[in-house]
């Protein structure tokens, strides 16, 4: 899989309707302005790179910030920056001076927060029973996000099911990823010498 | 310790301990000691105040009030932050960063220079020794680490920390300022850091290397500068010419298994790295010692031998592992010297006590011993033993190899070599060898540094306590003192052949991946298990499948059964209790995956399927267990892989139906993806012919009961190995083996089975692959190809492992056995890793490999960053914490506090061990370096008032007033056992004769005594008391430690004791977590009809418990009258508690304790009780009366008069955090000053304590405390 392929996945992910991403993406999500009606929908397994390893959630519940919603709430702050990201991508914002938030950005300035994620194994071994809780102030933290940072989504397999693997900074590639960049490179060095 | 003095002439200015110790004159004596201190010369200042530190005093005050002097201060504060003491508040990043430059401002300028060259490590020794010159060795290691962290502060440790290690550069010599040359101890850093530079240039290219340094000192005017540089270069020319007679000086080295002598290329020796490691050897300011930490195959041994030589030793006593180590290490020895020279190997202890008694005919330069000799030495006759050994073969010097073999300190072996090592003059020179960073935690080292070093670390443990328990200081305190050398195989032998590491995915095949999610999914196997079933799993389904086939589980059970029926304690019998139960749904389960009436109709089913499929579909696809899988016939195959012998095929078989029969493939057992891969792989590596091949694997051979020849005749379930397939597929001839079975013992005239093995893989190109062990193939086998004729048509050396190892250390040690310093064939490393047969070429993770894989690399890093002494991140910490169980992790990497050291380390120590036991224990070293009395008598006292002990005082205190009331006698004599440091006499506000074991515990009872009392020491079992000398007797928070063994029952003396000195009440109170209603049930009933006691209706007993801010369980409570004498014949385990039970209730919480939840120690001023009785559920209520002089009482108060941040300290982490937080947000939020700010802040929090829950969500509790504190300051304002 080509980054292009990848960046596609995530746009193809992400470019829809915030209640359908929310759907194909958590056990449970609601919308911000009503959080007593909870939807139910289907969990994916989220990657987190911290610093030494990458650990695996669930994605137990979202929260669903509308456009309409977050350009009259944040209009000159957040909603700016979330509009200017692609879809899939994730950013970080602070909240009343205390917790760093995470967003995914889908359409427009709508935008997805992590709400509750449950760590689902330990280096290859399944978690029993209630496994880790990670709040939402808990995904920036350990990811390393920072007010205002962006994080990247790299569609990865956990366990042969579609995952994402949430980084900041590069995104990661295989070495199957990395022989192909370097196979693609050579073509196109190959083709310059051939041209004269 | 000194001895501490109380009464009398005694001044307490003289001593300044003495405002340490007593609590009760503390703040006064605190102010008078402060103006004695200001008045002292700073040097005194100083010393003073690091005595201060250790014993606890506030750093704070100390540091900023009392220090006149601004250089002591900030040496101190240095001193300080090298020991993980946190003198003021956390600040945050940015002020820390602020403070580290303020600190450092004058050295900005060297650090902008040095820091592209010195690591941060070097830097910081540089900056210290040029500042602290005059600090002793001991503080300035201290200072380094301070300086370290300072640093890190500026530098930001971890985002300036790579993953590799840091790979040192030359020092711009010629623009570095002249005056830093002008400091010996700043010389000393640089040349340190120049010279190991230097090592690799100079092993690979010297020439160069004397060039470079010429120029440099060209270029360089100052004389100063122009020593300095004649010192290296000076150091390189006599390392150049260290010559040593008798040696040889071409070897053949790794080329001695060259069966023709005319093919063996000989290489110098020593060569230059050896010649240099000897050279320093023999200069070290430390003595002639060194650790040798070298990658594989780095010429550790030649090394090791030239600079025992170079040191004049004359007969080495050398310790290798067992088995063909020894033989291997005597020919090492014997190539090296140009004579033959005596090396004796001992095999076994009656060879040693000859040698002992009558010496050898021949003095041998060498004595090899193995590991296992050693370890089954007896210890007490040992050290005679070598005396005489030394004596009689002149043994004076010592080689260590494989030291990770002794790097546990219970270890037998650890203990002889100690001992061995002892023996030996303290200036004998000792080397260790390891060829893998043996450092999995930091006491990792204890072990090995104090055999080298066993006249300065005589305990286990001295050397990690030398290191203060502080994992930064590790790195600095090793490389600083020059106790070890470090070796990677680049540094030394420069670029070789290239290495190709690749990982390969896998895929499972369907009905692989589908026995991997039920053994993933399968809630009857062990934790610990589980592990190591998913490995062996992914590697093949087969080495796990007798766990689940009905017979065997079945046997399982009845052996288990019969367990049950043996004597057992309660724990055992519950363990396994609960194997048996999961053993039973497993079998259940297993047995029941499809109805078995239905097997042959569902076959029958599939094989309709699979006619369809072959005719519309694909002609091509197999009719086996995959396709059986992959149309949701697979818990039929499951089933069948289960509980039929033959599997599938077996119901094939069974079913008669000749047209499936004919259909049916099947896949014969090899159910293995990865001997799949491996199989496509070797055809064409075979084909070739000119490619070898190590295979290596942790599992392969686990539970094949028999080999190929005869299979299926021992064993039902034996099935084929893949050795046995490597043979099948590739004839006899073409393959080796090294494992376990393969023998290492030499026969007459012959050499040992697995050395043949070895030398024929080396030199003979017709065996093609071999098949080994992770764990035989490690420690010292060279199996690099040989450079001779008969090899030229090699061109490649791949090394695949099917599995990775459970160590990064095993890992290294497989992935370098080919190779050596003359390799000139590439070398491909492959790993393979199970996977989903997904869409190639995207990341991949959850399996059971790539879980293996991040684990190793994370343990790597971890390891990494204690040596390198790089602070973990909060979530690492969090991560460790909740993730390792193991408390040895938790505790080597994290500073000890006292709290940490009392919980986890002392009480775990006495609980329920007995007098003898616990005065020995009290003896002993503890928390930094303080013996366990000193310790306790200093440190308990501190937290007893408010914690559990004084809880359970006042309840205690109020059922006594009551008892008084009831009998209406005036006076009671009262006897308190285990009194600690007296909390029931000032609790209750009357004389107690107050008794302990402890005598400094009784000194500080003394000391903050509110009413005069008695203090005697002596055991609770044999007490100096005459019969019914005591109205009322305490035994309070104290039955608990005495032992209750078979042989001897400390804790039923101790009770008869009880029965004989009391004629009215005995109180006995147990901690709550210790005893289940239950137990106390028995208790209750033991005591009453065996220990001649009554209970007493109207002083009930039962669990007491706190009401007043929240229900908080403190103790069960015995309150009894004396009413006959005790008798005989009951059971002593009705005596027993529920420490297990303890454990778990510690283990569930950690397990549980995720990020949501903070925990609060019941640190509240209780004075409202209620005793519950557990039988009838009758509660009873108990309101605490203050006395005139209560402890309690004046500590609030006194505390609630002097709100300073220093109080705080004394509140726990979680609180303080809080805390610190909470006047963050008031400052902001109303701009007060400080001062106010953590008034209204503590207020806000104790209110919130004396409301809040116990355990609670951190969001919330966060939105309580600001919505208290925003009452609070309303109030004031209104």
């Amino acid at each position: 899989m080509t980054t292009e392929q990848q960046k596609a996945e995530i746009r193809m992910s992400f470019d829809r309707p915030g209640a359908e991403v929310c759907g194909d993406l958590a056990a449970h999500w609601m919308n911000h302005t009503d959080r007593r009606k909870i939807y139910k929908g289907q969990a994916k397994v989220l990657g987190l790179q911290t610093d030494s390893m990458v650990r695996f959630f669930t994605i137990e519940e979202v929260v669903l910030f509308e456009d309409s919603y977050t350009r009259e709430r944040w209009p000159r702050s957040r909603s700016l920056a979330i509009a200017s990201l692609s879809p899939g991508e994730v950013i970080s914002f602070m909240s009343q001076g205390q917790h760093v938030l995470t967003f995914i950005k889908t359409q427009g300035a709508e935008n997805i927060m992590f709400s509750s994620l449950q760590e689902i194994d330990r280096f290859g071994d399944p978690l029993r029973g209630e496994g880790h809780i990670l709040t939402t102030s808990s995904v920036a933290k350990i990811v390393g996000l920072t007010h205002g940072m962006r994080g990247q989504l790299t569609p990865i397999h956990f366990k042969g099911d579609r995952a994402f693997l949430l980084a900041t900074g590069a995104r990661e590639l295989s070495n199957e990823e990395l022989d192909a960049l370097e196979k693609e490179l050579m073509e196109d060095f190959e083709s310059l010498r051939s041209t004269p | 310790m000194t001895e501490r003095k109380f009464g009398g002439d005694y001044n307490p200015y003289e001593d300044y301990t003495i405002v340490f110790t007593t609590r009760r004159g503390e703040h006064y004596a605190a102010q008078r000691f402060a103006r004695l201190f200001k008045s002292w010369p700073p040097e005194k200042q100083t010393k003073v105040a690091y005595d201060c530190l250790k014993k606890g005093f506030t750093p704070h005050l100390v540091v900023n009030y009392w220090i006149t002097d601004e250089d002591s201060r900030q040496r101190v504060k240095l001193w300080c932050e090298g020991r993980g003491i946190k003198v003021e508040e956390t600040p945050d990043e940015e002020t820390k960063s602020r403070r580290a430059r303020s600190v450092l401002a004058t050295e900005t300028q060297l650090i902008d220079q040095f820091s592209p060259y010195l690591s941060q490590l070097s830097m910081a020794k540089l900056l210290t020794v040029k500042k602290y010159r005059n600090a002793t060795a001991e503080e300035l290691q201290l200072l380094i680490g301070g300086t370290y962290r300072l640093l890190g502060d500026i530098l930001g440790p971890r985002r300036h920390y790579r993953r590799e290690a840091q790979q040192p550069k030359f020092l711009p010599l010629p623009e570095l300022p002249d005056e830093l040359f002008s400091d010996d101890l700043v010389i000393q850093v640089l040349y340190e850091h120049e010279r190991s530079t230097a090592v690799p240039l100079y092993n690979q290219d010297p020439d160069s290397l004397f060039r470079y340094l010429r120029e440099i000192k060209q270029t360089s005017q100052h004389p100063l500068k122009t020593d300095f540089i004649n010192k290296l270069i000076e150091h390189f020319s006599a390392a150049e010419n260290l010559a040593v007679s008798g040696i040889k000086g071409l070897i053949a080295g790794s080329q001695k298994d060259v069966p023709n002598e005319d093919e063996v290329s000989l290489s110098e020796f020593p060569s230059r790295h050896q010649r240099e490691y000897a050279f320093r050897f023999l200069n070290k300011s430390v003595g002639r010692i060194d650790l040798l930490i070298g990658a594989p195959r780095t010429r550790k041994s030649g090394a090791a031998v030239f600079a025992l030589e170079a040191a004049g030793a004359k007969a080495t006593v050398l310790i290798c592992p067992s088995g063909i180590n020894k033989e291997l290490w005597k020919r090492e020895i014997q190539e090296k010297y140009e004579e033959e020279v005596e090396v004796l190997i001992v095999e076994s202890e009656r060879e040693l006590r000859s040698l002992a008694q009558r010496g050898a005919p021949l003095r041998p330069r060498y004595l090899i011993m193995g590991y296992q000799l050693l370890s089954r030495l007896d210890i007490n006759e040992t050290p005679s033993m070598f005396r005489s050994l030394r004596a009689k073969l002149g043994l004076d010097s010592l080689l260590a190899d494989e030291i990770q073999l002794a790097k546990e300190p219970e270890a037998e072996c650890t203990k002889q070599l100690y001992a061995l090592s002892r023996e030996l003059p303290e200036n004998a020179p000792r080397i260790a060898m390891t060829g893998t960073v043996i450092i999995n935690s930091i006491e990792d080292y204890d072990a090995p540094l104090r055999i080298l070093l066993p006249y300065r670390y005589r305990q286990p443990g001295d050397f990690t306590r030398a290191l203060r328990n502080d994992p930064e200081l590790v790195h600095t305190f090793l490389v600083g003192e020059e106790l070890v050398t470090r070796w990677t195989f680049e540094e030394v032998f420069g670029q070789r052949a290239p290495v190709e590491y690749r990982v390969e995915p896998v895929p499972f095949t369907p009905f692989h991946l589908s026995v991997y999610n039920h053994v993933y999914l399968d809630d009857t196997i062990e934790d610990q298990s589980k592990r190591g079933f998913l490995r062996q799993t992914a590697l093949d389904p087969l080495l796990i499948r007798k766990h689940y086939y009905p017979n065997h589980i079945r046997r399982e059970i009845e052996k288990l059964r019969l367990k049950l029926g043996e004597r057992q304690d309660d724990r055992e019998r519950k363990i396994t209790e609960a194997r048996i139960q999961a053993l039973e749904e497993r079998l259940s389960k297993v047995t029941t995956l499809i109805n078995p009436n239905e097997a042959l109709s569902q076959l029958s089913q599939a094989h309709d399927q699979f006619i369809r499929w072959n005719l519309e579909q694909d002609e091509n696809v197999k009719f086996d267990e995959d396709f059986l899988t992959r149309l949701d016939f697979d818990k039929l195959a499951l089933w069948c892989f289960f509980n039929l012998q033959g599997g599938v095929d077996e119901l094939v078989r069974l079913s008669h139906n000749r047209a499936l029969q004919k259909d049916w493939v099947g896949k014969g057992g090899l159910y293995s993806s990865k001997y799949i891969r491996l199989r496509e792989q070797l055809d064409e590596y075979k084909k070739s012919g000119d490619v070898k091949v190590i295979i290596g694997s942790g599992f392969y051979q686990s539970y094949v009961s028999s080999g190929i020849e005869d299979v299926l005749e021992e064993d039902e379930l034996a099935f084929l190995s893949l050795y046995d397939y490597l043979r099948s597929w590739y004839g006899e001839a073409a393959e080796l083996k090294i494992d376990g079975k393969v023998s290492i013992e030499p026969k007459a005239g012959e050499l040992a089975e697995r050395e043949r093995i070895r030398r024929a893989w080396r030199t003979d190109p017709k065996y093609q692959f071999m098949l080994t062990t992770m764990r035989a193939c490690r420690l010292g086998i060279d199996l690099s190809i040989l450079p001779i004729r008969a090899n030229d048509q090699i061109k490649k050396v791949v090394m695949i492992g099917l599995d990775d190892p459970d160590t990064y250390a095993d890992k290294e040690q497989f992935l370098n056995r080919v190779e050596a310093g003359d390799r000139t064939l590439p070398v491909e490393l492959w790993s393979y890793r199970t996977t989903n047969p997904e869409q190639p070429r995207t990341l991949r993770y959850g399996f059971i490999d790539h879980g293996i894989a991040q684990a190793l690399e994370f343990k790597r890093l971890l390891s990494q960053l204690a040596q390198d002494g790089i602070p973990l991140t909060e979530e690492e910490e969090t991560f460790l914490k909740s993730h390792l169980s193991s408390s040895r992790v938790r505790i080597e990497l994290y500073p000890k506090t006292p709290l940490t050291y009392l919980n986890m380390d002392f009480f775990p120590k006495v609980r329920g061990k007995g007098a003898k036991a616990i005065i020995k224990l009290y003896q002993e070293a503890g928390f930094e370096g303080m013996t366990n009395a000193d310790f306790f008598a200093a440190y308990y006292p501190q937290i007893e008032e408010l914690g559990i002990a004084g809880q359970n005082a006042r309840a205690v205190a109020e059922v006594i007033r009551r008892y008084q009331a009831l009998t209406g006698k005036g006076h009671l004599r009262i006897g308190s056992i285990g009194a600690g440091s007296g909390i029931l006499q000032n609790t209750l506000g009357e004389k107690v004769i107050n008794v302990d074991l402890l005598k400094e515990i009784l000194q500080v009872a003394k000391a903050k005594q509110q009413v005069d009392g008695d203090y005697i020491t002596a055991e609770a079992a044999s007490s100096p008391f005459p019969a019914g000398c005591f109205d009322v007797t305490d035994f309070s928070l104290a039955v608990h430690w005495t032992g209750n063994r078979a042989e001897y029952s400390e804790r039923i003396s101790a009770l008869q004791e009880l029965n004989r000195i009391t004629r009215g009440l005995v109180t006995i109170t147990i901690p709550h977590s210790y005893l289940t209603p239950v137990q106390f049930a028995s208790w209750r009933s033991t005591l009453e009809e065996y220990f001649g006691f009554r209970f007493r209706d109207d002083l009930p007993s039962g669990l007491l418990r706190a009401t007043d801010f929240r229900t908080e369980p403190i103790s069960w409570i015995f309150n009894m009258e004396k009413v006959a004498q005790p008798k005989e014949g009951f059971s002593r385990s009705s005596l027993d508690f529920g420490f297990e039970r303890v454990f778990d209730i510690i283990t569930y919480s950690r397990e549980n304790s995720g990020e949501k939840s903070i925990s609060i120690r019941p640190y509240l001023p209780h004075k409202e009780f209620e005793i519950v009785d557990p039988g009838s559920g009758s509660v009873h209520k108990l309101v605490y009366q203050p006395t005139d002089v209560d402890v309690l009482e004046k500590a609030l108060s006194e505390r609630e008069a002097r709100l300073t941040s220093s109080e705080v300290l004394t509140l726990s982490a979680e609180e303080f955090g809080t805390f610190r937080r909470l006047v963050r947000e008031v400052r902001s939020l109303w701009g007060l000053k400080n001062n106010d700010a953590e008034r209204l802040s503590l207020q806000a929090l104790d209110l919130w304590l004396k409301e809040g829950y116990y355990r609670h969500d951190a969001v919330r509790i966060w939105s309580e405390l600001k919505t208290i504190v925003r009452e609070i300051h309303e109030g004031s304002n209104q």
